[in-house]
């Protein structure tokens, strides 16, 4: 059974009397494990998809079945849920909690999820060892740079070994470098831990560490491969 | 338990992040409370004042009359008097639960220099039992007690009306028991100034004199007492009352409360007023409070989206915004109880001077002078977790603006 599939996906935003077709029937299933890579020009819809998929938002036609079960069924406490146990995100702009140290951060998925303190430290500090950052578990986001700070948001995603993980053009605000390392981590995470990972860029770099590139163009899907 | 711990650090986190104007909130919420239980306080200790001076220098705790002296006491006291029984008298002296006994005879008199007269009331006193129920003798300014004989004190005010002074002498007409016309004059040897203002309207004179000048020997209007500490005035009136029958004897008892009954009335209106002083409390705290959580659910919109693509609920973002409104509302109303206690610590022990601010004007309160609070208790229990209470509920609607954010939209923001 595939992870996601989505059939007929369309998204229109209107705001007034202008209305934007953001998705025009996307169809795509997304199988456990992936690493996949959505591409595409700016405004060609990456986000929007990404947001359907993260249970963000509702298609305007069409559905998304998430482990065989339709999305489309479900109110919004019902799909903060699903996001709680089944979704990892992470952000361009990396979206740390200010206050909060790295540590603290990375708990959070793991409180939501009412989960012993023992087993909350013994898992915090392991995927902050994994990605490198142990020694920063202390550490406020603005004492961070933003590699730093991006390693502590993948922890944040992977912490609660999501079914999948979402990140809408997470090396964007990086330099290449920083950027390379945590693709590098990302991809290691899903050979690791079978995570599915979906992100999206426009970045030719990010799309040659894709297992899987998806393109888009104007809301639809121009080109599927595997490699 | 861990998550209500971390929703704590959170909020507390970000109260500190804001904390010049959680500050602001704080102290509003604080001095709110804080000047709510202080005029309280205040209150209180007028109350209890009042009755003290009402108690001590007017009514007695507890008063003895004839059956149906109440009812024509304004038109004619003299009408319906209590016979000066050697028996009765004794009754009460043995009564452990009587601290002090007090005959008096009061009636209408006219006072004047020879010029300008002036309605009083004449109070016959015992010089010596009186002070063993009335404090009227502590607030001599001038002169001496009245001991026997045309001797008469007189109050400050009058005294100044009259232009006169110890020595001096006071012709005071009134009508005897009969209904005959009666002019005496009477020697100003004390003049008083009590704290409650109806004082200054009596003039008092030894009993005897009064029962001669009214032709009553052997006749009083009342006997009024002071009952042993922790004897309720009401209980004791109806038990009094039975017992004196018992002894053959019909008289009307009357606890301090009913007599103060106007006054007490007038209380209830005061209480009106701190009413009104909660609800600026009510209406700061809350203005505090929705304003500090609406603009904190503006400047957090993009955290919030955050935390709703984590997977918290609605429901979770409303607690961690009310988890800020009470804790605000716990140090807020913690402080301002602090506050309280120092301020009533004040009133109770130093108090108010009045006298500079509205002098000896009669405001409707047996009361002059210093103003002294009293404690309350109840009242800082109550109005500290009032205050919390309203805190969190002011908490809870722009909680819940800031909670139905769309997590794409709260995102989308810069
Ligand atoms: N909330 C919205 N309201 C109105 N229009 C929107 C909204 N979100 C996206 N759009 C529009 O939908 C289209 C697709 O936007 P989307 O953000 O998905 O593109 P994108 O591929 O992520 O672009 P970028 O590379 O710039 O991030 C664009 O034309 C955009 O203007
Ligand atoms: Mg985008």
């Amino acid at each position: 059974m595939s992870l996601l599939e989505l059939k007929g996906v369309t998204k229109e935003y209107s705001r007034g009397r202008v209305s934007v077709k953001a998705l025009r029937g996307i169809d795509l299933s997304i199988e456990p494990g992936e690493f996949l890579s959505i591409a595409g020009p700016s405004g060609s819809g990456k986000s929007t998809l990404l947001n359907l998929v993260g249970c963000l938002d509702v298609p305007t036609s069409g559905s998304i079945i998430l482990d065989g079960e339709p999305l489309e069924k479900l109110n919004p406490q019902e799909l903060a849920l699903v996001r709680r146990e089944k979704v990892g995100f992470i952000f361009q702009t990396f979206n740390l909690i200010p206050v909060l140290t790295a540590f603290e951060n990375v708990e959070l998925p793991l409180v939501l999820l009412k989960e012993d303190p023992k087993t909350i430290k013994d898992k915090v500090m392991k995927i902050l060892e994994a990605v490198g950052i142990a020694d920063l578990a202390d550490r406020r986001p603005q004492d961070m740079s933003g590699g730093q700070q991006q390693r502590v948001a993948i922890a944040r995603a992977l912490v609660k070994e999501p079914k999948y993980v979402l990140a809408d053009e997470p090396t964007a605000n990086l330099d290449s470098e920083n950027g390379k390392a945590v693709l590098e981590i990302m991809r290691e995470m899903n050979e690791r831990l079978g995570t599915t990972f979906i992100f999206s860029t426009h970045d030719q770099m990010v799309m040659d560490f894709a297992k899987r590139l998806v393109r888009l163009k104007d809301g639809q899907i121009i080109s599927d491969e595997r490699r | 338990m861990g998550n209500f711990k971390y929703y704590l650090t959170l909020a507390a986190r970000n109260l500190w992040r804001q904390r010049r104007r959680t500050i602001l909130t704080f102290l509003a919420v604080s001095l709110g409370l804080a000047s709510f239980l202080v005029a309280d306080s205040l209150m209180k200790g007028l109350d209890k004042q009042s009755i003290d001076n009402l108690i001590t220098l007017e009514t007695g705790e507890l008063r003895l009359t004839a059956p149906g002296y109440i009812d024509i006491k304004e038109e004619d006291p003299l009408k319906k008097l209590l016979p000066k029984d050697q028996k009765l008298l004794a009754l009460l002296a043995e009564d452990s639960e009587i601290a002090g006994l007090a005959p008096r005879l009061s009636f209408p008199v006219r006072v004047g220099n020879g010029w300008d007269e002036y309605p009083q009331e004449a109070v016959g006193i015992d010089p010596v039992k009186d002070t063993e129920v009335f404090k009227v003798k502590d607030y001599l300014v001038e002169g001496r007690w009245p001991e026997a004989g045309y001797e008469v004190l007189i109050s400050r005010d009058t005294a100044k009306i009259l232009e006169l002074g110890i020595g001096d002498y006071l012709l005071m007409t009134t009508r005897t028991k009969s209904g005959a016309f009666q002019a005496v004059d009477m020697e100003i040897v004390g003049i008083v100034n009590t704290v409650n203002p109806n004082t200054n309207n009596q003039v008092f004179l030894p009993l005897a004199a009064a029962q001669e000048i009214v032709g009553v020997p052997d006749f009083l209007s009342q006997v009024d007492l002071r009952l042993a500490a922790g004897v309720d005035a009401r209980e004791k009136a109806a038990s009094l009352k039975e017992k004196i029958a018992g002894a053959g004897f019909q008289v009307e008892t009357q606890p301090w409360q009913e007599m103060a009954e106007e006054f007490l009335q007038i209380s209830k209106t005061k209480n009106a007023f701190i009413g009104i002083f909660l609800m600026m409390i009510l209406l700061i705290a809350t203005v505090g409070i929705v304003n500090s959580i609406l603009l904190a659910t503006i400047e957090r919109t993009r955290e919030i989206g955050v935390l709703k693509a984590m997977g918290m609920t609605e429901g979770n973002i409303v607690r961690l915004f009310l988890v800020e409104a009470a804790l605000i509302g716990l140090l807020g109303s913690g402080a301002g109880l602090a506050i309280a206690l120092a301020g009533e610590y004040y009133m109770v022990n130093v108090g108010l001077d009045m006298t500079e601010i509205i002098g000896n004007l009669d405001v409707g309160y047996p009361i002059t002078g210093l103003i002294k609070g009293a404690w309350n208790p109840g009242t800082m229990v109550g109005g500290f977790f009032f205050c919390l209470l309203v805190c969190v509920l002011a908490g809870i609607l722009p909680a819940r603006y800031g909670a139905k954010k769309e997590p794409i939209e709260a995102l989308r923001r810069v």
